[in-house]
């Protein structure tokens, strides 16, 4: 462990005492530190902006709430985004029930290389195409790709099955592949067109 | 297929993980209002325990008072029943001896039937009283064979066993469990009764011989002897046991009773104190969901601190017993807090004028400077030392608990105060470019003109001489609702008081 991690730490330590003593500024300063890559993280799991600044202020209300259950034992950050997943969970729990509700077709899928589609699409392109998913997939996909869940504890987690859950990601992949391939094929046709 | 779709899960973890994006503003906004709503969440269910906590003790000491009120009231009419029948009792027999010839047997059998008198259960006030002047006079006739032989052990009440008559026997005689010093005290009554020559039933009309008076005085209990013993202590507890110049009636000759009113001598324990306390105040502010946005509360927090305080008045005490007594009094109090220099603008007031709004905790207040008589809205001010102090009128009711060792006593306090506003006043310095002046507002907007407040706190006292002790009391005293209403922010003041005060006996 480095200096500056110490002091990292030391300084983040210092800043949810803070915060457990109910300092406003403080609680704004942990705010401000965690925000983007929290709103990063919720813009996945929702369809638009809005949404997911309602599961990241709902995320953060309960981060304050239950900072005195953080035992400084394993990554701050990491405890944080949980939160923010579990609250994003907690949000589509509420709607229908989650299953597969789209037959995909994968023919006409052309396959790109990974850093030719990077280099056309920007992660906002990326982005939408994840938060166009039905929720259902989406959720599973960011679970499994992102969160790094087994289908089991996906299957738990959403109170689904596992067999669900496979179909529910496979189809999401699905979905994004061709997504890809017509964001592609439009990059192709403007770069050929300019 | 399988690594196309293997390459878009890469794809998508290589494109948006880390990926960090700025939320609006309005998201920490919403965020900092949900928390302040848990914290007025959290501080209500402090508050609503702390009133339910006031209520009871509240409940509890108003149940007591009445139970103590009555106890005593009880025990002062039983008592005052007694004497009566005694009273009543003691011409009619006195003054009709014929009534209750003694048998030519003489006192030995009567006394024995007074003996058997005494063992009855339950025998009637007027019966006991009959039999103690009957019992008097048989037992007064042995005395004249007592004096003759001072060894004579049949002279005292038929009792075989019984040792000689004086100052012991008369000890023996009295009622089992009665206290030892209140026995030496009926002693040393009885002797006083007995050389002064006063006796119950030494009357005019009646001509019973000096020696069976000075018997009777001897050997008879007064009438008070026949009451429990711990009743009359309770009525006396307040004399000195030591001087019988002090006891109740019941205990003085019978003389000094006949032409005085009965009086009962159960003398309520009032205690009055004068106290002066300087006050460390402190206030908690709790933003009120009134559509005003962002929260005030903190921003005055953070810009208004506890000036110089201070509370005057008279207390009350009322003693039950030697632990528990009962306080109220009244106070007048001065609670005083300085904000830092601010900005003001021009709002409408409640009269639809426009003038300069100064936001305090404790409410708003409305200002027109001379050099600016016709502000529009929005236009602004600088204020600097602004101070608002409010002054109440309070009537506390507590509850202490005493430990008192010597001259020094301890005490808990616990209780609630009704507090009535007096006064409000915001006083500043206004300025604008080169223009000062000083200004002093008498009304105060949103301010409630009654609140509650608790107590609670621990005092001593040291008695300095006779009735008089100095006292030192340090209370909190919190507001247990809000002192102003209709306000964005509402105020709960409180006060820390070290109170010094003398103290005296009524």
């Amino acid at each position: 462990m480095d200096i500056n991690e110490t002091e990292h730490l030391e300084a983040t330590r210092q800043l949810i005492k803070s915060c457990l003593a109910e300092e406003r500024h403080a609680q704004r300063n942990l705010y401000e530190l965690y925000a983007p890559k929290m709103f990063g993280v919720c813009l996945r799991y929702a369809k638009n902006r809005e949404e997911a600044e309602d599961i990241m202020q709902e995320g953060f209300v309960q981060v304050f709430k239950s900072l005195h259950n953080f035992k400084f034992s394993g990554s701050f950050e990491g405890w944080i985004r949980k939160i923010m997943v579990f609250c994003a969970i907690a949000k589509y729990r509420g709607r229908s029930k989650l299953h597969s509700v789209l037959s995909i077709e994968s023919d006409n899928i052309i396959p790109y290389e990974n850093e030719d589609i990077l280099s056309r699409l920007g992660k906002k392109e990326l982005l939408q195409m994840v938060q166009d998913l039905p929720p259902a997939y989406r959720l599973v996909f960011n679970l499994y790709v992102f969160e790094g869940l087994k289908h089991r504890e996906i299957a738990q987690q959403l109170d689904i099955s596992e067999g669900t859950s496979k179909s529910n990601l496979h189809d999401a992949k699905l979905i994004l592949q061709r997504a890809v391939t017509n964001s592609m094929k439009i990059a192709n046709q403007k770069s050929t067109n300019g | 297929m399988d690594k196309n779709l293997q390459n878009i899960e890469d794809l998508f973890r290589k494109g948006l993980e880390g990926n960090e994006e700025l939320p609006s503003e309005e998201v920490w906004n919403r965020v900092d209002q949900s928390l302040e709503k848990v914290n007025n969440l959290k501080f209500r269910k402090k508050y609503y325990s702390l009133r339910w906590a006031t209520a009871l003790l509240a409940v509890g000491l108003a149940a007591m008072t009445i139970y103590l009120f009555r106890n005593e009231s009880k025990k002062q009419n039983a008592a005052k029943a007694r004497i009566e029948n005694l009273v009543t009792s003691e011409p009619s027999s006195a003054k009709n001896p014929s009534e209750n010839p003694p048998t030519p047997s003489g006192g030995t059998q009567e006394t024995s039937g007074h003996k058997l008198q005494r063992e009855k259960s339950l025998p009637t006030e007027k019966q006991k009283a009959e039999n103690q002047i009957e019992t008097g006079k048989s037992d007064s006739r042995q005395l004249n064979k007592a004096k003759n032989n001072l060894n004579s052990e049949t002279a005292i009440v038929a009792d075989k066993t019984a040792p000689p008559v004086n100052e012991k026997t008369t000890e023996l005689q009295q009622p089992k469990g009665r206290p030892k010093f209140f026995n030496k005290n009926i002693t040393q009554l009885d002797n006083k009764r007995g050389s002064s020559g006063l006796s119950l039933i030494d009357k005019p009309g009646s001509t019973p011989s000096e020696s069976v008076s000075q018997f009777e005085n001897q050997l008879l209990p007064p009438p008070s002897v026949t009451f429990d013993a711990h009743e009359l202590l309770s009525l006396n507890r307040n004399q000195d046991l030591k001087d019988p110049s002090t006891l109740s009636p019941y205990l003085s000759p019978a003389k000094t009773m006949k032409q005085t009113p009965i009086h009962i001598s159960a003398r309520p324990r009032f205690y009055a104190t004068v106290f002066y306390s300087p006050n460390i105040p402190f206030s908690h502010l709790r933003d009120e969901d009134h559509g005003y946005g962002n929260p005030f509360s903190r921003e005055l927090e953070k810009n208004e601190k506890g000036s110089y305080s201070y509370s005057f008045g008279v207390g009350l005490e009322y003693r039950m017993n030697n632990e528990w007594s009962l306080q109220t009094g009244l106070n007048l109090s001065s609670i005083k807090m300085h904000l830092e220099p601010e900005k003001i603008f021009a709002e409408r007031d409640n009269q639809g004028s426009v003038k300069y709004q100064i936001n305090t905790s404790s409410g708003k207040g409305y200002t027109l400077p001379s050099f600016s008589t016709n502000p529009q809205i929005g236009d602004s001010l600088f204020t600097k030392n602004i101070n608002h102090s409010l002054q109440y009128t309070g009537i506390p009711v507590a509850a202490k608990f005493y430990i008192t060792n010597k001259r020094l006593s301890v005490n808990v306090l616990a209780g609630v105060s009704t507090n009535i506003l007096s006064h409000g006043k915001i006083s500043t310095d206004v300025n604008k470019g080169n223009e000062t002046e000083h200004e002093n507002i008498h009304e105060i907007h949103g301010l409630k003109p009654l609140y509650f407040s608790g107590l609670a706190g621990f005092g001593l006292s040291y008695n300095i001489f006779g009735n008089y002790s100095l006292t030192f009391s340090p209370t909190i005293n919190f507001a247990i609702e809000p002192i102003n209403k209709d306000v964005p922010v509402n105020s709960y003041p409180g006060t820390v008081d070290f109170r010094f005060g003398l103290k005296t006996e009524l």
